[in-house]
């Protein structure tokens, strides 16, 4: 079968992959419409405080009468910027390092595969936590450090695949054409060992707006950007008295999450397909 | 044992495909049986409905499997749990993950043993001695782990384990497909000696003609989920009436065959989504006529126990 | 060490020489480095190596078929690897075309166009997510042969020849979408489409379904009769080698047992090993062929000392056990290398 028309009869046929592809796009085309929208602009604190929701505010206002609904839909672009930026610059980096060290062996795999220990022993969060409190709550140094510290798994994702995969006799015969070693391992050892380290990296998507999110929560977001994380923390006093203003935020961050981790999770199905007939 | 009408099917994205289609033979005591075919052919899926192990999607759909009097495909689990090892027993394909790694062959022996037989502790070891003499393998290898072992004697430790219980009938499937030519010839023969010995039947599932030809009494080709020939072995060999069958064995060459011609199939066995209507080698047979696109062929009977499948007998 | 005279070109493939000799391989060895733990290290203890081909020496005459037999850890795929470039000899030397390349000129690319080689696993020979078009395109451009333009009909061209016709209709599909026999067919149109001398050929039927083999056999065949195409034909299958080869070498723990004339080798082996193989392959006359080598195939670590054969071999005495054997002279073009040779009474009792 044509692996092109397979993955996608695959991925239709997954239910779990084609929920999470469906939140994704939700999101995405929130994301995207959000300022052609009739709303309220987030930051305007024209209206009442503290008012339910309501018709005209949906998701009612919060303790400085901004429009809840109007930042829950301008925070999807946060939080999928975030996703978005931290797990490809994570995947970048663990897609080249991982195969470079699986393909080339011997020393380069010895050091490297050590430096990716090392960086699997950090803890994260902290790294985190140290960096932003010494340069600020910058969204853009956030990514690049959740990015730069997350990239390890993949790395290993991809090193094994390339360990096997450079095995295989379509690379012998690859070398016996004289192809050379550089358009052997990108051209063809990489797509046809990528995909778990896609699905890892839909993981890692939501690991990385969920990350943000709590970096806001401690209130070490990035005061300029308008961001569900920062809108929780902001709320927090008042849950009891305005529940709207944390709790439906957190719903939509929860529901990202959640179908960034089931499109996860139905991709590895999609991929590896004989794993379905063992449940 | 006796297999009569055999049908099994696997469902695959709710569509039923029909993997073997009335497949009938019998293994008298002492007898062995080559049931030999290509990739796709049904011979493994056979073996597997005997002993009732097919994967979770296949089904025995028609048929009969008759076993000293038992019908094995309606059993309890139960009892069917005593006939395999007592009754069948298996030798299966690939040695190394046949045998648990984590554990020396010795104890592999000994649990199997306990589980099936409640002698004291000296019968056992009798029984692991005469089952390890058997397939000639060395009493000292039992303290080894697989690793330990070359694939040689990996294959020896697996027949010995399927003679442990005494069994009637041994299944083996590919028994020596992994290993070296002469490693091959070394336990078919040792085989052959030991059947002698224990006047066990034998069921060998292969897809090499030269074994069944030379180890088997009968041989049973098939094709396409059926049965395309089935008798005496000498006398396929040399007198093939299924078109199938002759070309098979005009398309390997011989060594020391002066002639040096070899017969090419055309196309390629078919796959089980898209078996053809009517007799399923027509598209590569070259004697086809226009009834072969419509019937499928009976399984005519040529002489004492030789049933060849054709139109044209 | 042995000294390399021994194991020197004798003078039978001298004698060859003056007919077109494509290729000669002399004195290769491939030897593997076991890596070795902290503990190995502080205990000084030896060097383990795995001498995968251990000084071996033939020539290939063009337009032949040659034929490489042996068991596994013969060396049969190393040494086919090897001219192939796809390893790095540990020493040796390879002449082809009277051009003599070093070890270091070995390797991949380096004999491109006029060598190739196809695999034992057809269904792994192409990359899975490439068309066969893919594929040829960037063997062509590799190689750099024909405009763009020429080069599809060039693939169609190779497709054809190869047998898999009409190549229209195969050229755009994927690996997946084609059977053992046409990826086999397929992997010899990716060698033909350079047009090389010589094929090497790794078990090209050995994975392939019993119907499917004749097909893939006959194509090598004509190809050589046709092309004047040589091929060098590992297997482990002797009537595969009966049917297709003008001269085998047999091969036994990464050196030769023997070599010659196909026909002649087969007919009266004069190596044990050889009697061994005959004998394990099917419906060959039993009387004659009873024997039965014992054992296993050894391990290429720790090599027997003597002659590598004589702990599975029944004629074994003392010398065998100690002196390594020499190669004697068979015939023309014939050597073998065992101090107690059969000759044809003894093989018959």
């Amino acid at each position: 079968m044509n692996p092109v028309t397979g993955f996608l009869r695959r991925m239709s046929e997954s239910k779990t992959a084609l929920f999470g592809f469906g939140v994704l796009l939700f999101f995405a085309i929130m994301a995207v419409s959000v300022q052609f929208l009739p709303i309220p602009n987030p930051n305007s604190l024209n209206f009442q405080a503290f008012l339910p929701p309501s018709l005209a505010h949906p998701f009612g206002t919060d303790y400085l009468g901004r429009d809840v609904f109007s930042i829950v839909l301008w925070g999807s672009r946060a939080a999928l910027a975030v996703g978005i930026i931290s797990a490809g610059i994570s995947a970048v980096i663990g897609i080249v390092v991982g195969a470079v060290a699986a393909y080339y062996g011997g020393w380069v795999d010895d050091v490297i595969s050590r430096v990716v220990d090392v960086f699997l022993m950090i803890p994260v969060f902290f790294l985190i936590l140290i960096v932003v409190a010494i340069f600020g709550g910058n969204i853009f140094y956030t990514m690049a450090i959740i990015g730069v510290t997350i990239w390890p798994s993949n790395a290993r994702l991809m090193r094994a695949q390339i360990l096997s995969l450079k095995e295989m006799t379509f690379v012998k015969a690859l070398r016996s054409y004289g192809v050379g070693g550089f358009s052997i391992l990108f051209r063809h050892l990489l797509p046809n060992g990528v995909a778990p380290v896609i699905t890892n990296t839909m993981l890692q998507m939501g690991a990385a707006v969920l990350i943000e999110a709590g970096l806001s929560f401690l209130g070490l977001g990035d005061p300029r950007v308008v961001d569900w994380g920062r809108t929780i923390y902001l709320g927090e006093p008042y849950v009891a008295l305005a529940w709207w203003i944390s709790t439906i935020p957190g719903a939509f961050l929860a529901l990202l999450v959640l179908g960034l981790n089931l499109l996860g999770d139905g991709l590895n199905q999609v991929f590896r397909p004989r794993m379905r007939g063992s449940k | 044992m006796k297999v009569e009408n055999l049908k099994v099917s696997y469902r695959l994205r709710n569509r039923d495909l029909t993997a073997v289609n009335g497949v009938s033979f019998s293994v008298e005591r002492a007898q062995a049986v080559g049931l030999v075919g290509e990739s796709g052919s049904g011979k493994t899926t056979v073996a597997l409905a005997v002993l009732r192990l097919l994967p979770a999607n296949g089904n025995v759909s028609e048929g009969r499997v008759t076993f000293d009097d038992m019908e094995l495909i309606t059993i309890p689990e139960e009892e069917l749990a005593r006939i395999r090892w007592e009754g069948i027993s298996m030798v299966p394909q690939n040695s190394m993950s046949s045998l648990s790694p984590a554990h020396r062959v010795g104890k592999v022996f000994r649990d199997v043993l306990r589980a099936h037989f409640s002698g004291s502790e000296e019968e056992v070891d009798a029984r692991i001695s005469r089952a390890v003499e058997l397939a000639n393998f060395p009493k000292k290898a039992l303290e080894f782990y697989p690793h330990q072992m070359s694939g040689g004697m990996r294959q020896r430790a697996l027949i010995a384990l399927s003679m442990l219980c005494q069994p009637k009938l041994v299944i083996a499937d590919e028994p020596t497909t992994a290993l070296d030519v002469i490693v091959q010839k070394q336990i078919m023969d040792e085989m052959k000696d030991l059947r002698r010995r224990v006047e066990a039947s034998l069921m060998i599932i292969t897809h090499d003609i030269g074994i069944v030809s030379e180890y088997c009494d009968i041989m049973v080709v098939m094709y396409a989920g059926m049965v395309f020939e089935y008798g005496p072995t000498e006398e396929v060999i040399h007198d093939p009436r299924s078109p199938y069958t002759k070309l098979l064995l005009k398309s390997h060459p011989l060594l020391f065959d002066t002639a040096k011609q070899i017969v090419e199939i055309p196309g390629d066995p078919p796959e089980l989504e898209r078996i053809p209507v009517g007799c399923p080698f027509v598209p590569r047979c070259p004697y086809a006529q226009s009834i072969c696109k419509e019937a499928e062929p009976p399984l005519a009977h040529i002489s004492g126990n030789h049933f060849a499948r054709c139109h044209f007998v | 060490m042995s000294e390399p005279a021994r194991y020197g070109i004798s003078p039978v493939a001298e004698s060859e020489s003056f007919t077109s000799e494509l290729l000669a391989v002399k004195e290769l060895k491939k030897y593997y480095p076991v890596r070795r733990g902290v503990v190995d290290l502080l205990r000084r203890s030896r060097k383990v190596q795995v001498k995968a081909i251990d000084g071996v020496s033939f020539t290939v005459n063009e337009g032949k078929i040659y034929g490489l037999v042996g068991e596994s850890g013969s060396g049969k795929t190393t040494t086919g690897y090897t001219i192939m470039g796809l390893e790095t000899p540990t020493s040796g030397s390879i002449i082809f075309q009277d051009k003599q390349l070093s070890v270091k000129e070995l390797k991949p690319g380096n004999l491109s166009l006029k060598v190739r080689m196809i695999f034992q696993n057809p269904y792994e020979t192409f990359d899975p997510r490439k068309t066969l078009w893919q594929t040829f395109s960037e063997i062509l451009q590799v190689a750099g042969l024909g405009s763009r333009a020429d080069r599809r009909q060039m693939s169609l061209d190779a497709l054809s020849r190869a047998g898999l016709r009409p190549a229209e209709s195969y050229i755009d599909r994927f690996p997946s979408e084609l059977s053992g026999g046409q990826l086999q067919r397929a992997a010899i149109a990716t060698a033909l489409v350079v047009e090389p001398v010589l094929l090497i050929a790794d078990e090209p039927v050995s994975m392939l379904d019993a119907s499917i083999r004749a097909g893939v056999m006959n194509l090598l065949l004509n190809l050589n009769r046709q092309k004047k195409m040589a091929i060098l034909l590992i297997t482990h299958d002797l009537s595969v080698a009966w049917y297709l080869c003008d001269y085998l070498i047999v091969m036994y723990l990464g050196r030769i047992a023997e070599k010659g004339p196909a026909e002649q080798v087969l007919r009266n082996p004069r190596h044990p090993y050889t009697a061994a193989l005959i004998s394990a392959s099917p419906m060959v006359d039993k009387t004659r062929w009873n024997f039965v080598a014992m054992g296993e195939v050894g391990s290429n670590i720790d090599l027997p000392k003597g002659c590598r054969f004589h702990p599975r071999c029944p004629f074994a005495t003392d010398i065998c056990r100690e002196q390594e054997p020499t190669a004697e002279v068979a015939g023309d073009g014939w050597s073998f290398w065992c101090h107690h040779p059969l000759s044809v009474q003894k093989l018959k009792n």
